[in-house]
């Protein structure tokens, strides 16, 4: 695998690739579902800490708004150093903590 | 055509002149003129059968879809009045505004909350689930609504619901005058043909909505209506002008800076674009450099008006105002229409004084829903004695050349996102927390939204509430839009000499 953290089987059938995560990435990813856990519940949507939602609950559900999302961004920018494309923006990249850490992880 | 006494005239005008155009395209899925009118005239028998007819309300609670067309003109054909409603919005806050507005039938795409059982006696729904409520696909099988159109009673084509600074919301009536003169002057002044399409960003609850359907339908063009789901996202509403090959665009200043900042603008194919128009905030003037950069061909008009004049000023966009750092003007009064800017005491200013700005004309609001005091209170006797004008509240002054500049607000109220937000409002739900002994909520200027809301707030003796839970008790009575961004708590509010609470030193003190 080289110096990447990422590699990609051909699956079976020759189609479908899945991705290999290395421990390093591994642990990257669980720090950054605690970051993205910690400001979106701590900050951006402020939830008690005793009813915090799960990581597949719905954002827009909790307030998630157009102000909020590009919050969100500049956090993950400035905070991760992660830079992430806008047009893959789309409501299922943001629509749930799972669904964000997975999309930051992309571009890891 | 003639003035229409019926906003229905204006679709029943366009399916005798362009009948086969499209009325509506949302996202491909579209409706001829003739099958709308056709659809609207046959739910309108139901509607009409189901006790709609002058002077009654019905409510309008529809998410972006052809649906939300076909029941407002069905509303408008039996001479009811349209009241929208966001469904998002807390269910206290519907009661609220359908016990002010005295409605009895429910038309949107899913049920009224439960809350609204004991008011609501019928309710017409695109998903109709295990309630009460009657599938309006189900109309299709009712003959059209035949006849004379009736008026509307005392004119009123519907009643848009703004946030009030008592805590409770009020309603402003707008009359078909309105709507006639408004659709009129705009198809005129953006030349509008049945060519156009244009699109629809803003929720029918806001009186931007009315452009986009009353204008498109006067043109006989095509409205496209934005999905919610794209709205959040700027490169995706960026993407909707492009794909959707959208001729005019109509937003709030913020949709326009979000494109600017996230939108990939120059990426996108805009060559059908010959129009942007915004009203509803101030728009930062670097964004428009930025945005008329990045799509050169385009014409760009300020509008401004509050939902009780409708539209009531527009500035076209010319060279000088890219030369210039300064604000943008809002510009002169459109057709028929007459301001004046007068000091404290009622007396017109100078030309370059500061005053508020006084508004009369054709698309003047008759006043508030059931509160007449209000009414008597914002609608005063013109100053020329023709009639009444509406005290806006905001402070302007013109320019020697008559162009009239907009200052900001006289009273405390504060632009969010487009959205009219009376701190009162905030203020009300939050003191009914248990926990908390004063409140205030003051505007943060945010660079792309334009004003962030932040809660100050100080709790009583031995009391005490989390972020968190202050947040969820908004969110409980108040709409999302107006629950702070912003929480600053502290052992007590400053204040001023005469013990108010001191909002300026609260401003400041960051």
């Amino acid at each position: 695998m080289g110096g990447c953290e990422i590699a990609t089987l051909n699956h079976l059938m020759g189609q479908t690739r899945l991705p290999v995560f290395t421990r390093g990435m591994r642990q990257r990813r669980m720090k950054d579902r605690e970051k993205i856990r910690e400001y979106l519940f701590g900050t951006l949507l402020p939830t008690a800490v005793s009813a915090r939602p799960g990581d597949d609950a719905s954002l827009f559900d909790l307030g998630l708004d157009s102000l909020r999302l590009m919050q969100l961004l500049v956090f993950v920018e400035q905070s991760l150093g992660v830079n992430l494309p806008d047009h893959e923006m789309t409501p299922e990249r943001v629509e749930s903590v799972d669904a964000i850490v997975e999309w930051i992880g992309e571009h890891r | 055509m003639n003035a229409a006494t019926n906003v229905f005239d204006l679709l029943a005008h366009a399916a005798d002149t362009h009948g086969n155009g499209v009325a509506i395209d949302y996202c491909g899925e579209s409706i001829r003129y003739v099958e709308l009118i056709d659809r609207a005239e046959r739910l309108a028998t139901v509607l009409r059968d189901a006790g709609a007819q002058p002077g009654s309300r019905v409510a309008h609670a529809f998410a972006k879809s052809i649906d939300a067309l076909v029941a407002m003109f069905a509303i408008a054909r039996t001479g009811a009045a349209y009241v929208p409603i966001d469904p998002a919005w807390p269910a206290d806050r519907i009661a609220c505004i359908c016990d002010d507005a005295g409605i009895g039938i429910w038309t949107g795409t899913n049920a009224p909350p439960i809350e609204l059982a004991s008011r609501v006696r019928r309710a017409f729904v695109s998903r109709a689930d295990n309630s009460d409520a009657v599938a309006l696909a189900s109309s299709v099988e009712s003959p059209r609504m035949t006849g004379a159109v009736p008026a509307p009673d005392r004119g009123i084509a519907n009643l848009l619901f703004t946030s009030g600074s008592t805590g409770r919301p009020k309603g402003v009536e707008v009359t078909t005058l309105s709507l006639d003169h408004f659709s009129r002057w705009g198809a005129n002044q953006f030349q509008l043909t049945s060519a156009d399409r244009i699109a629809n960003h803003a929720p029918f609850n806001f009186d931007l909505s009315t452009f986009d359907i009353f204008a498109s339908v006067r043109a006989g063009a095509t409205m496209c209506p934005v999905p919610e789901r794209v709205k959040m996202f700027p490169y995706q509403l960026a993407k909707f002008i492009a794909e959707q090959r959208i001729s005019v665009w109509y937003s709030v200043p913020s949709a326009l800076v979000m494109m600017q900042l996230r939108g990939q603008l120059a990426e996108h194919d805009f060559s059908s674009l010959r129009h942007v128009i915004f009203a509803g905030e101030v728009m930062p003037t670097p964004a428009l450099h930025a945005l008329i950069g990045l799509i050169p061909n385009v014409k760009w008009t300020n509008l401004y008006g509050p939902t009780e004049t409708n539209v009531c000023t527009y500035h076209s966009v010319n060279h000088n105002d890219t030369l210039s750092t300064a604000p943008l003007p809002i510009g002169r009064p459109i057709s028929d229409t007459r301001v004046w800017i007068v000091s404290d005491d009622s007396r017109e200013v100078a030309t370059g004084e500061s005053g508020e700005l006084l508004v009369a004309g054709p698309t003047l609001t008759t006043g508030y829903a059931n509160d007449a005091q209000l009414t008597r209170l914002r609608l005063v006797p013109a100053p020329d004695g023709d009639g009444l004008a509406y005290r806006t509240g905001d402070r302007v002054r013109a320019r020697d050349d008559g162009v009239l500049l907009f200052e900001g607000r006289i009273d405390r109220m504060i632009k969010c996102r487009g959205h009219r937000i009376e701190p009162g409002e905030i203020e009300a739900a939050l003191f009914g927390h248990p926990s908390i002994r004063e409140a205030a909520v003051i505007a943060v200027a945010d660079p792309v939204f334009g004003n962030r809301l932040r809660a100050c707030v100080a709790f009583r003796d031995g009391a005490g509430a989390s972020q968190a839970d202050l947040i969820a008790h908004c969110r409980a009575n108040v709409p999302a839009y107006m629950v702070p961004d912003e929480w600053d708590i502290r052992d007590a509010l400053p204040q001023t000499d005469r013990g108010k609470i001191d909002l300026r030193a609260l401003a400041d003190s960051r």
